[in-house]
């Protein structure tokens, strides 16, 4: 960078409505007449912008809440009714599907998506498309047997993980470790729901992919299927697929 | 307090910004922009830095570089996912910039924010000091500590 280049933070608030000064934006819009590599630095800074407010419009702040003042007394009530709620559920040893618990924070699965050579981060609800490879990553705070399955708008059931395996795989405790492969997306187009069974016994895959139809054929719509009626703790990620141009 | 509707415009405003400073940290897209969202998700829930009327960037760098440097230790644990696939800024080879973080980790957060914007943001001395809201003499002293403790 030259002296007398803005830096790329100055350049990247010259794109924000009332962040600069007018004198701040006129020596900004003067240097900019004068230097081909800092007009190349603006469009490249406004390309990265609208990419990312196209592919991510609004957050996902659902599960953040601000944290309010606590007084002790009611931390304290709080602290004994999960006490209480967790040992009435020790205590009563019920099973039920997708009632398994794990040691602690509960499992989670995430995802990222490689489209023409860009890898960005999957999310709940996100729309994907054909040819898109996704690569799933798991968060769990023990050992334990881990499978995934596709369900498509149309019933259809698909094993993701593992490929090429009649029952699910052990995998280690860990924080957003991924797992090897990825899988390329078909021309299937509508809403689809991906679920990660983490299981403490291997579970049979032709049995969780005839658990997934038979969701399906209660409900028949995807996106109401919350939970598979096979035994483990579940997590799952909607997700819709579109064609190239929408 | 801060709410749902000042996040979800602080993201309108800033969200781009962010992610960059995020890239530069971590040197991955997909971990970028998961740190990204994180940093909003963090700066709901723990608003207290946040002043009406005040420019809300420098908190929110202080949030963006926590949330990096946790996220980099985390996954310096999981193999396989060290490679930078993103270009080092202009002026640091991939080596330098990691180098470079891999110092920052240990230093207090002024000193990482005024490093971070003196040799990712290419910022001058003088944004610097109006950033963090220090002298320019407190911004040159902490830059000097720096080199010298890591050229030690």
């Amino acid at each position: 960078m030259n002296t007398g280049c803005p830096s790329s933070l100055k350049l990247s608030l010259s794109l924000v409505d009332g962040e600069l000064s007018e004198m701040e934006l006129a020596d900004i819009e003067s240097h900019l007449s004068g230097c081909d590599r800092c007009r190349r630095r603006l469009e490249e800074l406004k390309r990265e912008r609208r990419d990312l407010y196209e592919r991510v419009p609004r957050l996902d702040l659902k599960e953040a809440r601000p944290r309010p003042r606590w007084q002790p007394a009611l931390a304290a009530a709080c602290a004994c009714l999960l006490l209480a709620i967790g040992l009435w559920f020790f205590w009563s040893g019920e099973d039920r599907p997708g009632s398994v618990a794990f040691k602690g924070e509960a499992p989670a699965l995430s995802f990222r998506v490689e489209r023409r050579g860009r890898v960005f981060a999957g999310r709940a609800h996100m729309q994907l498309r054909p040819g898109d490879r996704v690569r799933f990553a798991y968060s769990l705070g023990e050992d334990a047997y881990l499978l995934i399955v596709n369900l498509d708008g149309n019933g259809k059931a698909t094993v993701y993980y593992p490929s090429g395996s009649d029952e699910s795989l052990a995998v280690r405790a860990g924080q957003k470790i991924f797992l090897p492969g990825s899988i390329r997306l078909d021309e299937y187009f509508g809403p689809e729901r991906i679920f990660a069974v983490f299981s403490r016994e291997p579970l049979n895959a032709g049995d969780v992919e005839s658990a997934a139809g038979r969701a399906f054929s209660r409900v028949k719509d995807v996106e109401k299927i919350e939970t598979l009626p096979v035994e483990g703790y579940q997590v799952t990620i909607p997700i819709t697929k579109v064609k190239e141009d929408e | 307090m801060i709410t749902r509707s000042d996040v979800e415009d602080l993201y309108r405003r800033y969200g781009h910004v962010v992610l960059r400073r995020c890239r530069a940290i971590l040197g991955r897209e997909d971990e970028a922009e998961d740190a990204m969202q994180e940093v909003f998700i963090r700066a709901l829930k723990y608003g207290r830095g946040f002043r009406r009327g005040k420019k809300p960037l420098p908190w929110l760098f202080t949030i963006a570089t926590r949330v990096c440097f946790d996220r980099r230790r985390l996954l310096a644990r999981n193999v396989g996912l060290q490679a930078d696939a993103v270009a080092a800024p202009p002026g640091l080879t991939p080596e330098q910039r990691a180098l470079l973080l891999q110092h920052l980790d240990k230093c207090d957060p002024l000193t990482r924010e005024i490093v971070l914007c003196y040799h990712l943001e290419e910022m001058t001395m003088e944004e610097i000091s109006a950033h963090v809201g220090r002298s320019r003499k407190t911004v040159g002293k902490k830059l000097a500590r720096f080199k010298k403790e890591s050229q030690s």
